[in-house]
């Protein structure tokens, strides 16, 4: 089911153009997220991912562009009628509240959905011993956790995550991976930024290149570590080079 | 318009009156309204305007860097909601001013 592109997607961003100022960082860039897959949008510094994951997810506005979630197109997409809907959009930068605990956030997401599931999410990130801490005083592995615990017990029909990855040890990094491929496991449409190569090409199940103000769904991580352009334009990989891209199922 | 959880709506408030009574010692410090010896000193209609409005952007500034108005619309809240909570605790508080400044 993975990367199947007949599958209707839960999310479809559709040729998105921003421009800062003179600078156009997207021209006519386009996002799916599939229902049990999990996609890496992957490009250079500041080439437009987080501009095109934030646009998806509701929180900037497009100069032209739609974003189509569960099937509706919305033309002025928001954050807040999107996650209504089922999505949750875990930005680059801390999520939580310093003002409350791990517990009292879990408290409030499990109140305001009725879930009644916080002990099994707790168990499955690894936070039992962090419950009472309040987010300035986590690892910043443990606060990306506390943050994926808190979209976990949501239940998203589609996660978009920023740069998940960035500045985790490798324990945290396969906890995860695990954590993002039970989402999606569960039908759950998960896009994923980043520049971790052999993380990224492990959990997803579709490459999806952003450059030049565009996106190119280059397919499996297999498909796109074949792809010349994208391995001189991106992994800056020459003929010859010894280095590979690791191939998830390789 | 949904509003936050009670927690959140509870820290909110409580934040906004701290920003209001603030707000209101520097205009007292500064010469307007405060108490004098023959009781409180009412503001005019436009201070007390501004007072509200200043309460609820400081407010909803503090609700930004903390990051609540992100988690908060992860949980279908619209910072319209935030707004509106900013400038109530400063909106009762000029009314019990108000109140406390007619008899």
């Amino acid at each position: 089911m993975a990367g199947n592109s007949f599958l209707r997607p839960v999310l479809l961003a559709e040729c998105i153009g921003k421009r800062f100022g003179s600078r156009a960082v997207l021209t006519a860039a386009t996002l799916r997220a599939d229902p049990g897959s999990v996609t890496a949008l992957v490009g250079r510094n500041g080439i437009g991912k987080s501009t095109l994951l934030k646009i998806a997810a509701g929180w900037m506005r497009p100069d032209h562009g739609t974003v189509q979630f569960c099937g509706r197109v919305y033309q002025h997409a928001r954050l807040h009628s999107l996650a209504e809907a089922g999505l949750f959009y875990l930005p680059d930068r801390d999520l939580l509240s310093p003002g409350f605990s791990v517990r009292e956030h879990l408290e409030s997401v499990s109140r305001r959905w009725g879930r009644e599931d916080a002990a099994e999410v707790v168990r499955l990130t690894g936070l039992e011993a962090h419950l009472e801490q309040r987010p300035p005083s986590l690892s910043q592995g443990e606060l990306r956790r506390a943050e994926l615990a808190v979209a976990l017990l949501r239940r998203p029909g589609c996660l978009l995550a920023d740069e998940p990855y960035r500045g985790l040890a490798p324990y945290d990094m396969e906890a995860l991976t695990a954590i993002l491929r039970r989402l999606a496991e569960a039908g759950c449409a998960v896009v994923v930024t980043g520049h971790e190569v052999p993380t990224l090409w492990e959990v997803a199940d579709r490459v999806v290149w952003c450059t030049d103000g565009t996106t190119y769904d280059l397919g499996s991580p297999a498909a796109a570590a074949e792809d010349w352009r994208f391995r001189q334009g991106y992994l800056a990989f020459t003929p010859g080079s010894a280095r590979t891209a690791p191939r998830r199922g390789a | 318009m949904r509003l936050p959880d009670r927690r959140f709506t509870a820290a909110l408030l409580r934040r906004a009156l701290y920003l209001w009574i603030g707000v209101r010692l520097l205009v007292a410090l500064a010469g307007g309204g405060g108490v004098s010896d023959r009781g409180l000193r009412p503001l005019t209609s436009r201070a007390t305007g501004l007072v509200v409005l200043l309460v609820g952007f400081l407010s909803l500034l503090e609700a930004r860097r903390r990051n609540e108005h992100l988690l908060l619309a992860n949980l279908g809240v619209p910072e319209t909601s935030l707004a509106g909570l900013s400038l109530l605790s400063a909106i009762l508080g000029e009314t019990a001013v108000w109140l406390a400044t007619r008899s």
